[in-house]
């Protein structure tokens, strides 16, 4: 549980750092979402834009738990195991949603 | 004052009268091979607890005459590089003396000659891909021991050295994730268990014939006797950062006694305590670094762990501890000025510290720095302060910038060694990775900092007329700074084989003859530089894995210091020792010496 913990507090604090590393898919995430109204929902759009800006935060974490973009472990050659690259993808594509729910839930009640 | 002065006088007398006594014999002969003189060889004698060691030099015919001050049943051991050690069991009556003779014999074994060989040849070899990372390896992995000892130098795949270079780092070897990958690679290609074959060249220096080693084992072999300091009494002292522990050792008598630090409110690793610090080694709060003795006889130590400044007086063992505030980290070496100013450099957190004993007011002095290091001088109190809600689990780590801005050890500016003008009273400090010298007015506090030719300036002191020392930790040089027109002289350290480097931790500059001693650190050997020729003089050390801290002067003619090999079970026999170099021979300490001061 500490360890946890642990790594919880070390992910909120390096999260802008991943944010700022993640940054080139959250702005292709944030062009998929302008282009495509006239082709799919908004629901759908928030959800696949969620998922790529999600694929360039997802983190893996060294002998540390020093969170690294996935994406750029790969450029760098290092190894991530494809099963923890996948649940991260999935909490992180979780937690973008969640986050990215406020702004648009705020938008709509001003709208 | 005058209490103390008589105190200091009885005390002198009793020394001398114990010296007197305790001459227990000596034991004289010669050292050959094959029928030839053989010099610089060192024969050693062990007391029979091995808590003894006594070492003397064979001279150009080979013979050498050691007087002992322990008897009864005693090993001599005679030693010298490429030649198998000899040793002899002897009893050794009180004013008794012994002839031994020794004819060694030259390794044919490769792997036996391999063993032999000081830490610095196994690292002759290794495959280094850049000169960064060579350097890298140079700064962070021989921070506080040697690397390429028995103990160091142990074949390991890449996980295994991965998993020591990981441990390593959670002790504060910054190192960038590429560093760490090389540095992984590297030592798990070139420690082969191959015997290396370097060729070494030890100088044949006659001075060194007239000297003498003395060696007292202390502590166990997790003890960790960070400095040593030689006090007016002629005692020596050891701060035992691991253990909270001031060692005590009378040099007359041999007897060693401990003191305790007082408890304090922090959990073990004290600020520190999210940190994990070397296991077992470090089992207190404090961590008392480094001391140094006022004129009123007590001595103020810095106590790295609990940002604790303590008075110690050797009189009374009382201890007095004073707060510095937990922001500042790692008080680290101490020295005190003509007026009793107590000057130290507080390491992790890129200050000077100022103390005034009389009014007991502390201030610290924020030094200058760049970008990272500014990051890290805001931000590492704070960190280290989350860090103890996890202790022990190195949460610094996850976070640490020196890693994500990939930065390494140029994240820390680490002021270092710090030392007294004593022709203006300015106070003089060394930044280990910046690489910088500075000055402080005493008066004004105003910083003036100068870059360094030579990088990894470390313990560095002053001269009698203003020439301020420094050892490049990194370069494995010795730079000579003067500091009326602020010009920098360097000078190389002796090497014994090529591609070998040397770790100059610390030096001194003896107040009567200018000579500099250095610490070399991973040859197993002390350096005396004479500032009139500019040349070496290099003593080896009788014992493998001489890790020597600073370096203080016995009025006796010794060059003391605390060998101090983090862990002390690296060292050979698996101990640590207060140890004292007599270039001269040992000479008895007099009344007269002791009580003038």
């Amino acid at each position: 549980m500490q360890t946890f913990l642990m790594v919880a507090l070390i992910v909120v604090l390096m999260s802008p750092l991943l944010v700022f590393c993640g940054l080139p898919l959250i702005a292709a995430a944030v062009l998929f979402h302008r282009l495509t109204p006239l082709w799919l929902g908004e629901r759908s759009r928030r959800l696949i834009a969620c998922g790529i800006a999600a694929l360039g935060v997802a983190p893996a974490f060294d002998q540390f738990w020093m969170p690294k973009n996935i994406y750029l472990c790969w450029l760098d050659g290092d190894s991530v195991e494809p099963w923890f690259a996948l649940a991260s993808f999935f909490v992180t594509w979780l937690v973008v949603t969640l986050i990215t729910a406020v702004p648009f839930r705020g938008r709509r009640q001003y709208a | 004052m005058n209490r103390y002065r008589i105190t200091a006088s009885t005390f002198g007398a009793a020394l001398l009268a114990a010296a007197s006594c305790a001459q227990a014999g000596t034991i004289a002969g010669t050292v050959t091979t094959a029928g030839q003189p053989l010099a610089g060889a060192m024969v050693t004698a062990f007391d029979g607890a091995q808590k003894r060691r006594d070492t003397v030099y064979t001279d150009a015919l080979g013979n050498y005459t050691l007087n002992v001050d322990f008897g009864g049943k005693l090993t001599l051991r005679a030693r010298a590089p490429y030649f198998k050690d000899a040793t002899q069991d002897i009893t050794l009556a009180v004013n008794a003396k012994a002839t031994q003779v020794f004819n060694l014999e030259r390794h044919s074994v490769a792997e036996e000659l391999s063993v032999s060989l000081p830490a610095s040849a196994h690292l002759t070899t290794l495959p280094w891909p850049s000169h960064d990372t060579r350097a890298a390896f140079i700064s962070q992995c021989n921070y506080c021991h040697q690397v390429g000892n028995a103990l160091t130098r142990a074949p390991k795949d890449e996980a295994g050295w991965k998993q020591t270079v990981t441990r390593m780092e959670g002790y504060f070897a910054a190192l960038t994730p590429q560093e760490e990958k090389d540095i992984t690679q590297v030592l798990a290609k070139g420690f082969d268990g191959k015997p290396v074959a370097a060729k070494e060249l030890y100088p044949s220096q006659p001075e060194v014939a007239s000297a003498k080693v003395k060696e007292w084992v202390v502590g166990d072999a997790m003890s960790f006797i960070h400095d040593a300091d030689v006090g007016e009494d002629e005692r020596m002292y050891g701060s035992d950062e691991g253990h909270d522990l001031i060692w005590v050792l009378d040099r007359s008598t041999g007897q060693i006694t401990q003191n305790k630090l007082p408890d304090i409110d922090l959990p073990e690793g004290g600020v520190f305590s999210g940190v994990q610090l070397p296991i077992g080694v470090f089992t207190g709060k404090h961590g008392p670094h480094s001391m140094a003795q006022a004129k009123d006889g007590k001595f103020w130590i810095t106590n790295a762990l609990s940002s604790t400044l303590a008075s110690f007086d050797p009189v009374t063992k009382k201890f007095k501890l004073y707060e510095l505030g937990r922001t500042h980290l790692y008080p680290h070496t101490v020295r005190i000025d003509k007026e009793g100013i107590v000057w130290f450099t507080i390491t992790a957190s890129n200050e000077v510290g100022r103390f005034d004993p009389k009014t007991e007011k502390f201030t610290a002095i924020q030094l200058p720095h760049g970008f990272w290091q500014g990051v890290t001088d805001y931000m590492f109190p704070y960190i280290l302060k989350i860090g103890s809600l996890f202790p022990k689990q190195n949460f610094q780590l996850g976070v640490a910038h020196h890693r994500w801005a990939n930065v390494g050890r140029g994240a820390f500016a680490f002021p270092y060694g710090i030392d007294v003008n004593p022709v203006d009273g300015s106070i003089w400090y060394a930044k280990l990775y910046a690489h910088k010298i500075g000055r402080i007015d005493p008066k004004t506090l105003a910083i003036t900092e100068y870059d360094t030719p030579l990088k990894g300036p470390r313990r560095l002191r002053f001269d009698k007329s203003g020439i301020l020392w420094i050892p490049s930790f990194d370069e494995g040089g010795l730079m000579k700074f003067d500091s009326k027109t602020a010009r920098f002289q360097t000078f190389k350290l002796p090497l014994l084989a090529h591609n070998e480097y040397e770790v100059p931790y610390a030096l001194n500059v003896h107040p009567k003859t200018g000579d500099v001693w250095i610490t070399s650190n991973m040859s197993d050997r002390i350096f005396r530089f004479d500032p009139k020729t500019e040349t070496f003089v290099t003593y080896a050390m009788p014992t493998r894995v001489t890790w020597l801290r600073d370096l203080v002067f016995a009025k006796d003619g010794g060059i003391c210091s605390s060998s101090s090999n983090l862990p002390a079970y690296g060292i050979e026999g698996g101990l640590a020792s207060f140890i004292c170099l007599y270039p001269d021979g040992e000479k008895p300490v007099t009344t007269a010496s002791v009580a003038k001061n």
